[in-house]
């Protein structure tokens, strides 16, 4: 078993061409429906099953619904000319215990974030922000392309607790 | 709208560490779900439209499957310490004649599915160094790692669900 890479300490060069922009839309509208997929699998056992420190099942799924509003938020800050992302916390308004609910949460949060983006042209993909933790300035294409990464972070981590 | 880059001219750095390894095998699991929840409750016609000669949902979905073929061969060739990796037919002739849209989407679906599940079989146990074993890539020409050609693999997954999601917007 090959462990995972921290999200932590992950890189990224953000040097895709801007023809990638439709692909990164796709890969976060896959999300909601590959973790409904691997769900089905999930027994009631499962959900909050810890080891050590570790985050359970429904504490990953929860945190994929409650960084949904940074995504978003971050995306408007691009729009609106920040210079750099607003310091956000992460909100605990989607949160339910209630597998059903929170993938639905979930799946509504996201779509609220392709209703914002899918339809852009090249240029606003192309608007800079600068990000508190990274050198350079990054394009709004490459904050949706960071969250399609921390998408399938945890769907890798969703499939380990699945397994379990 | 945005132009979406073609496939051959994609460029990939392989330089990202061995651990995204679980992330890359639960991207090509989620290949066939994804694909599944777009083409649900469409109609044979939509899936069968070809527009401007260009391939229809059914034949990009055809297409998946009939890459997985390669897509195994090549970790043979990895597993077997070969130099180069296989060459993919870069005219499609599989799926050129095909007739995939003789099909049912619901078919093409489980033929991509069983065939991917074969491919997760074969590599979602594999340690470290199995994950590291190195090959030239023919087109590419560079040297490519197990792990790679499975981001290859996801990535081109990904370029098609694309198309395949904006075959269904076209009017």
């Amino acid at each position: 078993m090959i462990h995972q890479t921290a999200w932590t300490e992950r890189k990224f060069e953000f040097n895709q061409p801007i023809g990638v922009f439709p692909i990164i839309v796709e890969r976060l509208r896959g999300t909601p429906i590959r973790l409904q997929a691997m769900l089905r699998n999930a027994t009631h056992e499962n959900l909050k099953e810890k080891t050590g420190d570790k985050w359970s099942l429904i504490e990953q799924v929860n945190h994929l619904c409650n960084c949904e509003e940074i995504w978003l938020g971050r995306v408007q800050d691009i729009l609106d000319r920040k210079e750099i992302f607003e310091r956000r916390l992460l909100k605990t308004d989607l949160q339910s215990e209630q597998l059903q609910i929170l993938v639905s949460n979930f799946s509504a949060a996201r779509n609220k974030l392709i209703n914002l983006v899918e339809n852009m042209d090249e240029q606003t993909a192309s608007l800079t922000i600068n990000h508190p933790r990274l050198p350079r300035p990054i394009r709004l294409m490459d904050s949706l392309f960071s969250t399609t990464e921390h998408d399938d972070h945890h769907l890798a981590k969703v499939r380990e607790l699945v397994i379990l | 709208m945005i132009e979406q880059t073609p496939w051959f001219e994609r460029k990939f750095d392989f330089n990202f560490p061995v651990g995204l390894f679980p992330v890359i095998v639960e991207r090509l699991r989620g290949t066939a779900p994804h694909i599944e929840q777009i083409v649900n409750s469409t109609t044979d016609g939509q899936l069968s439209r070809k527009m401007n000669g260009a391939w229809s949902i059914k034949e990009q979905v055809g297409h998946l499957y009939d890459l997985e073929e390669l897509w195994r061969g090549r970790i043979e060739d990895f597993l077997a310490g070969e130099k180069t990796l296989r060459a993919a037919d870069l005219s499609n002739t599989k799926t050129r004649e095909a007739n995939h849209n003789q099909k049912t989407v619901r078919q093409l679906l489980i033929m991509f599915s069983d065939a991917r599940n074969a491919l997760i079989k074969k590599v979602e146990n594999l340690d470290e160094a199995t994950a590291s074993l190195t090959s030239i890539h023919p087109r590419l020409q560079t040297p490519m790692r197990l792990i790679d050609s499975l981001f290859f693999v996801a990535e081109h997954d990904d370029h098609h669900v694309t198309k395949i999601r904006a075959l269904l917007a076209k009017p």
